[in-house]
């Protein structure tokens, strides 16, 4: 969750990119970061193995005025998407924010999908939350692949919850869609920030 | 789990990190939140995001580890390097600790007692932070506007 720091006029968020295997989430930060002007982001991090997977995370801090009087910082990471990584995989989710899911567009890649939506409902329900509650935004990936599913197909497997989950459909290696999903996440953060302040 | 710091508690964790920075003789300090966001710090600040998210991340492996092999009791991560170390703590449940200082400027078992010096003074605040109620500032001007 958020961490506001009243004396240094500050509010931290935490934002992760979840997914299955080699869905796009590393280069979703990867575009940002290079296209992001120089003020507003910080160094890039990332725990790859040699094969430039993801082991860890990747780790980019933004900064943003947003919200007047503070400076907004969001901390954006990526989790691993290979399975055998579950772990890893909980201690980044850790007191975030916000979720962005890439799904892997690939007809064939469904049933990963699938299985990366359950595992991150799983991970955050051990946290207290769950996919209903957390601000989570859908990124549509790899719509330039041969063989993709069409999107009311994607929409019927995964998005089916009680509210439709907002869509972005994106080619993350040419940069398509990148900016839309960052933007649309962090006005979902903000505003669920906002609605609970208000509640008390 | 949010934090919310009023300047109380904030003013109260950075006296206390920067007593912590001088009687260990480091040559920079933070407190970060086990989901790598920076609470307080103390000496430079250059890359203290970057610096608390590897820390939560290397503490959290760190224990893993630790628990793998059967030891429930995890305190702290020590890394020596050539010239700079790193001492990782816990300081309670939800805040850890990193300290770098300078092989010629200090020890771990200076840094190591001091940091157990730090956990004990601040103790209080951070349990107050932690059962506070996700509630707005005591400030009741305080209120959150977002720009256009
Ligand atoms: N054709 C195509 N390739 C893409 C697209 N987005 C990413 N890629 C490529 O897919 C591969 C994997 O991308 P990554 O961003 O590393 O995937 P990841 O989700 O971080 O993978 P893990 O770290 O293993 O979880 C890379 O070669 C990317 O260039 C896309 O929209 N279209
Ligand atoms: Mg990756």
């Amino acid at each position: 969750m958020a961490v506001v720091n009243y004396a240094k006029k500050e509010i931290q968020f935490k934002i992760v990119y979840y997914g299955p295997g080699l869905c796009g989430k590393t280069t979703n930060l990867q575009i940002v970061h290079e296209k992001m002007p120089g003020d507003s982001k910080g160094k890039m991090s990332s725990l790859a193995t040699s094969q430039d997977r993801t082991l860890f995370f990747d780790f980019l801090p933004l900064k943003s005025d947003a919200i007047e009087g503070y400076t907004t910082k969001f901390q954006m990471y990526t989790v691993p998407g290979q399975v055998k990584y579950n772990s890893t995989r909980k201690l980044v989710l850790r007191n975030c924010d916000g979720v962005v899911f890439v799904a892997d567009s690939q007809i064939k890649k469904m049933p990963e999908n699938i299985e990366s939506l359950q595992n991150l409902d799983e991970n955050l329900k051990e946290q207290g939350s769950s996919v209903d509650e957390m601000p989570l935004v859908f990124q549509y990936n790899k719509r330039d692949m041969k063989n993709v599913a069409p999107v009311e197909y994607m929409d019927f497997l995964i998005n089916n919850g009680p509210i439709r989950v907002p869509v972005v459909n994106g080619v993350a290696c040419d940069g398509e869609g990148v900016f839309d999903t960052l933007n649309a996440i962090s006005k979902l953060v903000l505003h669920d920030f906002i609605q609970k302040k208000n509640q008390g | 789990m949010a934090y919310e710091l009023n300047q109380e508690e904030c003013l109260e964790l950075q006296t206390e990190l920067d007593e912590f920075l001088r009687l260990s003789d480091s040559s920079s300090a933070l407190l970060c939140d086990k989901g790598g966001a920076v609470l307080v710090d103390s000496g430079s600040d250059e890359e203290n995001d970057l610096m608390a998210a590897l820390t939560a991340g290397s503490f959290a492996a760190t224990r893993e580890l630790a628990r793998t092999v059967g030891e429930e009791d995890f305190e702290a991560v020590y890394h020596q390097g050539e010239k700079r170390n790193l001492y990782i703590a816990g300081m309670c449940e939800e805040v850890i600790l990193l300290a770098v200082f300078e092989q010629e400027n200090s020890q771990v078992g200076l840094v190591r007692m001091m940091a157990r010096k730090l956990r004990r003074e601040i103790n209080q605040t951070l349990d107050s932070m932690a059962n506070k109620k996700e509630v707005v500032a005591e400030d009741p001007t305080v209120s959150f506007v977002l720009k256009k």
